[in-house]
């Protein structure tokens, strides 16, 4: 094997050798977005195949990752965006007032939030069950209201990469985070937070 | 936006206005007068200072837990893949 062999244009490597380079750090990258593990083995399949197909065309100018990578990320793109479209049409497009069930009609909180522990977070987070109640919470919201926070959470796509994504305008984007958060936010304190506060904790 | 329109925005803000400035304002840069509103309603309201601080807390728990559920494919998945690869 020669010594750059890292950086071996795609076309020269066996397509199937991807499997064990790429394969598990693109089914986090998957995962990350979807949260669904199937769901990520499909869009990973899909993007290997897409690659094989395209692989003349791949320069070796960038790395084969990072190459691997921006076609799954076009493949997630799409996943969402069909979804997402899909959902808009099946249910009623003037939704309604957003927040109207948490708050009452002078706008004060029907139920005000519950403290939560607040010691370390790093030890409440990080056990392994929380993020397993944030996904089933994620599962839970409206798929459109759950892409929006997953791309803008996860931090990868900036807040007009989403609006592109999702092919909203920025004003619905919020309205959409917005009512993200406070569904997320109850849906913790039923299934995280709830009875687990200390005395004295905010 | 005048001084007294301020002033009374300051002083009716509801707790549901308050929550959307909230989240509003981990997306884009607040006006000064509903920036400053959303801070003196903080003041006052627990309610909603609670809510602040868990929306950080969120924020901070999916920061620390980028790493999802499952980060490998399973053996099973590999062998699909590649028998996928080499007979597309």
């Amino acid at each position: 094997m020669p010594p750059d062999a890292a950086n071996t244009p795609a076309a020269r490597t066996d397509p199937a050798d991807w499997v064990d380079a790429h394969g598990d750090p693109l089914f986090a990258y998957a995962m990350r977005h979807v949260g669904d593990p199937e769901l990520a083995e499909d869009l990973v399949q899909e993007t290997l195949v897409a690659a094989l197909a395209a692989r003349e065309s791949f320069s070796g100018r960038s790395s084969e990752r990072t190459w691997l990578t921006a076609i799954l990320k076009h493949k997630i793109v799409d996943h969402i965006r069909r979804v997402c479209r899909e959902r808009a049409n099946e249910s009623d497009r003037t939704a309604p007032e957003p927040t109207g069930d948490l708050f009452d009609s002078r706008g004060i909180w029907k139920k005000i939030p519950d403290p939560w522990p607040m010691g370390d977070p790093a030890h409440v987070l990080e056990q392994r069950e929380f993020r397993q109640v944030f996904e089933n919470c994620l599962a839970k919201m409206p798929d459109t209201l759950a892409a929006a926070f997953r791309l803008r959470a996860m931090d990868e796509f900036q807040a007009d990469e989403v609006c592109q994504v999702l092919d909203i305008t920025p004003t619905n984007l919020w309205a959409r985070l917005h009512r993200a958060r406070l569904l997320l936010r109850g849906c913790l304190e039923r299934n995280w937070f709830d009875g687990k506060a200390p005395e004295g904790s905010l | 936006m005048s001084f007294g329109k301020t002033i009374i925005r300051v002083l009716t803000l509801s707790c549901s206005e308050t929550a959307r400035l909230l989240s509003a304002s981990r997306d884009h840069d607040l006006p000064r007068a509903e920036r400053l509103a959303m801070r003196l309603h903080l003041i006052i309201c627990k309610a909603c200072r609670r809510y602040e601080r868990q929306l950080a807390l969120i924020e901070e728990a999916i920061r620390r837990c980028q790493e999802p559920v499952a980060t490998t494919l399973t053996p099973e998945a590999r062998e699909r893949l590649k028998r996928t690869l080499r007979d597309p």
